[in-house]
Formats: C-alpha cells, sequence, structure tokens
C-alpha cells in the first residue's frame, strides 16, 4: 500500500512538471516566431554603390572577369 | 560615488558603448537564434537551390552540359578553384558585383508567424535566378554564399548578414567571410573587402543554412 502511494504522489509530480516544461516551451517558440517576425519585417533597399576607385589590379581576376564577360556577350548575341 | 568620479564613470560607459557600436563582425557572438529551416522563406531558397545545384555540377564537370548563360559561371568555378583563397573572394565579389542591380521584387512569402498571412516580403533569389535576374543586395550578399560554397568554403564560415547603415540610413545586406584567424571580412557591393571594422554598421541578423542569428535581440 506504501509502495503504491509513492507511486502515485511520484506520477503525479512527474506529470506536473512535464506540463510546466509544455508551457515553458510554448513560450519559446512563441517568443522565437514574434522575434523572426521581426526581422523579415525589415527591406533591405541600400543602394547599390559605384566601383571603388584604387583597388590593387590583380591580372589573373581581370582576365577571368574578361574572359566571362565575354561568354555572357556570346550567350546574349542574337 | 564621488563627484570627482562621476564623470569618468559616464565617459567610460560612453567610451564603452563607442567600442562596441562599431565592432566588426563576430561569427562566435552568441546570438544563435535557430535552425534556417524556421524561417519559411531564407528554407524555401534554399531547397531551391540544392534543386539547381545538379545543374551546376553537370554543367561544371561537363562545358558541353552548361546552357549558354551558365558558361560564364562555369568559368568562374573552374579557375577560381586554382586561386587561393584571398584572390577567390576578391573573383567572387567582383563577379557579382557587375550584375545587375534592381530594386527587390516583392512577392506573396509565408509568415513565420503561426497562423499568419503571407504578405509583400523580400524574395530571397538562388545563385541561378540573381545570375538571370539580377537584384538588391541580399541578392548579391546571398549569390556570394552560394558561389563561394561551390569554391570550396565551408558554410560556418559565410553569412549573409543584414545590418543598419547608419550613414546611409538603411538596411544593407554583405556576406561576411570568416578567415583562418577568426575575424570576418566583408564582401561589400563596391568591391571592396571590408577587413576592419565598419563603424557605421549595426548587425541586425545573419544567415547561413545552418541558422540564424539574431543581433538585435
Amino acid at each position: 500500500m506504501k509502495t503504491i502511494i509513492i507511486a502515485a504522489i511520484c506520477l503525479a509530480g512527474g506529470l506536473a512538471m512535464a506540463q510546466d516544461d509544455a508551457g515553458q516551451s510554448e513560450e519559446v517558440i512563441e517568443d522565437l516566431q514574434i522575434r523572426l517576425a521581426g526581422m523579415e519585417q525589415i527591406i533591405v533597399t541600400a543602394e547599390k554603390a559605384p566601383v571603388a576607385a584604387g583597388e590593387d589590379v590583380d591580372e589573373d581576376i581581370d582576365a577571368i572577369l574578361s574572359e566571362a564577360e565575354a561568354l555572357e556577350d556570346e550567350s546574349q548575341a542574337p | 560615488m564621488s563627484v570627482m568620479a562621476k564623470p569618468r564613470f559616464i565617459a567610460l560607459l560612453l567610451l564603452l558603448a563607442s567600442a562596441t557600436a562599431g565592432a566588426g563582425y563576430r561569427f562566435d557572438a552568441p546570438d544563435y537564434l535557430a535552425a534556417a529551416t524556421a524561417w519559411p522563406a531564407w528554407a524555401q531558397n534554399l531547397e531551391r537551390h540544392a534543386g539547381e545545384r545538379e545543374t551546376i555540377s553537370r554543367c561544371v564537370a561537363d562545358e558541353s552540359a552548361c546552357s549558354s548563360k551558365l558558361k560564364s559561371l562555369r568559368l568562374v568555378i573552374v579557375k577560381g578553384a586554382a586561386l587561393e583563397p584571398e584572390r577567390q573572394l576578391r573573383l567572387v565579389n567582383q563577379y557579382i558585383n557587375r550584375k545587375n542591380y534592381r530594386r527587390d521584387r516583392r512577392e506573396m512569402s509565408p509568415s513565420v508567424a503561426p497562423g499568419g498571412q503571407a504578405e509583400l516580403r523580400n524574395h530571397w533569389s538562388t545563385l541561378l535566378e540573381f545570375l538571370e535576374r539580377g537584384g538588391d543586395c541580399e541578392d548579391y550578399a546571398v549569390a556570394k554564399y552560394f558561389l563561394l560554397r561551390e569554391l570550396g568554403f565551408a558554410a560556418e564560415d559565410l553569412r549573409v548578414v543584414v545590418s543598419y547603415d547608419r550613414s546611409v540610413r538603411a538596411y544593407h545586406a554583405v556576406l561576411a567571410v570568416r578567415r583562418d584567424d577568426g575575424r570576418a571580412w566583408l564582401l561589400e557591393l563596391d568591391d571592396t573587402i571590408v577587413k576592419a571594422a565598419q563603424g557605421n554598421y549595426r548587425f541586425v541578423y545573419a544567415l547561413n543554412e545552418q541558422g540564424i542569428w539574431d543581433h538585435a535581440g
């Protein structure tokens, strides 16, 4: 009988803790949703800046970019 | 606190505030918020890009498998693979920056809020969508992210970072790259790569395929 009572008390305590945890999980999820909703409201609007002058010239990179541009021009040719 | 000490205390607080306000981007900031899948529009973009990767991979492996529009991308990936990492960053930054800038088309995107209605929001573009249509600054940052991944940069070393630019009073997006010394370099739209603290940026949030970071929380 004593064993049954102790088991019942433990079960009741476990259920109470589980309910408490579930409540806290719901709060965490809601907080996450609120924070994400705030982020998605941000509209990025900064304009594209002109290419900065004075950058060191890298001939290899320039050659790759020139060749890529030529390929793009070919792809757009009628 | 004595009368003499108070101004010094306030000055110290102001000094600390100004120091942190212009601090460089930190990959190790404890601002992790959630998995990338928690933001539906971003997760959908990652899915679309995953679907495009096979097309890109086939093209890179065999030029004859490339559409005419993908040949320049293939060239950048193949020739870029032979460069050192810092020069790969310069190549990708300049290659993507040459694409057409256009204001984002707003489209109906699902809300992250439970039960929230779809609203007009920014559209996240994949690499191929950007190369086809251009985009605005977050699309440039995302395109650089995907292209650097093709060149072998690890996802954990790359983040699309949205910040508030105090100098123009607008939100701006850049790609942050973590270097070997742990510092973050920012790939800007004007071809510069910023290696020091950007005093005018207040970092708001960041994304990659592994997660979302909330720097404003």
